[in-house]
């Protein structure tokens, strides 16, 4: 190389010494590309900036868009919810009606076949469909959704073999006493309770309907009056044979309408409520037995 | 009002332990079905029948006669009459055994009736039974005071595994065991032609509710049914006493 360096004179006024400054070229060149870079560091730094500029823009977008979607996915988080709970629903109404087959013979309902070894696991799966939390994912909510499609399915065909099989059994369907014999509500329920006079830790047989003295107790279903009478604490009380092991028993009434031997449909007016017997206000006593066994008439009525 | 009654000491029994009695003047119907000691049942079962009666008739020729006409069903002082003549045999009983060791722990049913004013009012303790027979209905009106019966209210057993069970015989209440009693009444309005029938578990345990509702609907005249039944009952095997009445509302 021939020249490696630049010498700078600078001269000043007569007076002054020059002063003379030597540059290296290689110096120099390394000056040359600081600034390129500085320049090049600017034009990025400008691109950058428009980028995330329009990114920004774009961004507040998205987010209303987010909201929409998330709002969206919480309804739809909802309905899956409400078709579960519905499922649920149709679920307990289907054992209840199961329930209902039950009664007289359990030979008979092993004819049903498929629908036995479910009733097992009906019970475990009771609640499981309304078990959505907020924190799940839509892949989540997929299974969720493939699992409800394939019990509602299996829903569908329990309730097409019901459907069959109460064809088949339209005159033990009448007799099943599925409606409530009076209006009113409930003060007592079945099972264990304190005895109202001593207060005694007893079993009670039926349910306790408060109504009004006067009240019509109409016949939950087809049978036969087979007692309408005075007898001890009952008061005045009616007996129905409904077949199939069924009887049903209304006590306290003030009046009774019907007599032993009558034949009577469901919805009949049978009776009065009343305050007879040993009772602490008008009500009615409303007892189910099954082949001698008290039941909780619950289990037979399909009415909400 | 026609009645007929009879007892029949059965095929399995040396001694008829069973009372009833047939008072068409007052229309009031017994059975009781006696048990313990050596000549205690027959004693308990008879002091019963005399008792009620003797009380019932008492009671009419008091200032609170209880036969007396009323328009509804459940403001007859009857049923309650009942209970306390049932309640003073159940004394009469206790005293008695409490007097005459041989006679200790003995004690009776008692299914008891009196008709009267289209209503038929039933007193009651054991496994005696009284049934109504409508047309095509036979209805057991009381309820056995038995442990099957409990064991069958409970689900424990069947009402079929009930009739064979060894313990078919074991009463849960009775007149006259304990100084006092728990007694059952009812009360039903009747119809003309109605058919009421008490007897003891001899009828009931070796007859079905259908068969004795047969004999009593195709006997010609109701005489025939009390010996009709027992003869029936004898030939099933005659386990135990057999006694029947039964009364029939005229028409």
């Amino acid at each position: 190389m021939a020249k490696k360096s630049f010498t700078l004179m600078v001269i000043p006024d007569h007076d002054a010494p020059v002063k003379r400054y030597t540059i290296q070229r290689s110096w120099l060149t390394q000056v040359a590309m600081g600034v390129m870079l500085v320049v090049g560091l600017g034009v990025a730094g400008s691109i950058h900036y428009f980028q995330v500029a329009a990114d920004a823009s774009e961004n507040r977008i998205l987010r209303d868009e987010n909201l929409t979607l998330r709002s969206q996915l919480k309804s739809v988080r909802e309905r899956i919810e409400h078709i579960g709970s519905t499922l649920d629903r149709v679920e307990r109404f289907d054992q209840k009606l199961r329930a209902v087959t039950l009664l007289s013979d359990p030979q008979r309902n092993l004819a049903m076949g498929p629908t036995e070894p479910e009733a097992g696991t009906a019970q475990a799966t009771d609640t499981q469909f309304t078990q959505l939390t907020t924190t799940e994912t839509p892949k989540a909510m997929m299974g969720r959704l493939d699992r409800l499609s394939a019990e509602a399915t299996r829903q569908e065909q329990s309730l097409q073999e019901l459907q069959a099989y109460f064809q088949d059994q339209k005159s033990m369907l009448a007799s099943t006493p599925s409606v409530w014999p009076a209006r009113g509500w409930v003060t007592s329920d079945f099972g264990q309770r304190l005895d109202p006079y001593t207060a005694d830790r007893v079993m009670h047989a039926g349910l306790d309907i408060a109504a009004e003295h006067g009240k019509e107790v109409h016949a939950p279903s087809d049978g036969t009056v087979v007692f309408a009478g005075l007898e001890g604490g009952y008061g005045n009380v009616i007996v129905i044979d409904h077949g199939y092991g069924i009887k049903t028993r209304y006590g306290h009434l003030s009046k009774l309408m019907v007599k032993a031997g009558d034949r009577v449909k469901r919805g009949a007016l049978i009776a009065a409520v009343g305050n007879t017997g040993r009772s602490t206000g008008p009500h009615l006593h409303y007892e189910v037995r099954v082949n001698g066994i008290p039941q909780n008439p619950r289990k037979f009525i399909l009415e909400e | 009002m026609i009645s007929a009654g009879l007892t029949d000491v059965g095929r399995k029994r040396t001694h008829n332990e069973d009372s009833f009695l047939i008072d068409d003047e007052l229309q009031l119907y017994v059975v009781a079905d006696g048990m313990g000691g050596h000549a205690g049942g027959g004693t308990a079962s008879r002091i019963a029948v005399e008792t009620i009666d003797k009380e019932l008739r008492r009671a009419r020729e008091s200032k609170d006669n209880p036969f007396i006409t009323v328009p509804n069903l459940q403001d007859s002082p009857i049923p309650e009459s009942l209970r306390t003549a049932v309640e003073k045999a159940c004394l009469a009983i206790f005293t008695t055994a409490q007097e005459d060791a041989r006679l200790s722990g003995m004690g009776t049913t008692v299914i008891s009736l009196v008709v009267r004013d289209g209503h038929a009012f039933f007193a009651h303790v054991g496994d005696s039974r009284a049934y109504l027979v409508r047309g095509d209905l036979i209805q057991q009106i009381s309820e056995d005071h038995s442990l099957v019966n409990e064991q069958i209210k409970a689900g424990m057993i069947t009402p079929e595994e009930a009739k064979h069970s060894r313990y078919k015989n074991i009463i849960t209440r009775s007149v006259g065991f304990e100084e006092e009693v728990q007694v059952d009444v009812m009360g039903l309005v009747s119809e003309p032609g109605d058919v009421f029938l008490l007897c003891s578990d001899g009828l009931a345990n070796m007859l079905e509710d259908r068969e004795i509702h047969e004999v009593v609907a195709q006997s010609a005249s109701l005489d025939d049914a009390p010996k009709r039944l027992i003869e029936l009952a004898n030939e099933r095997g005659g386990d135990d006493n057999i006694t029947v009445i039964v009364v029939r509302v005229a028409a």
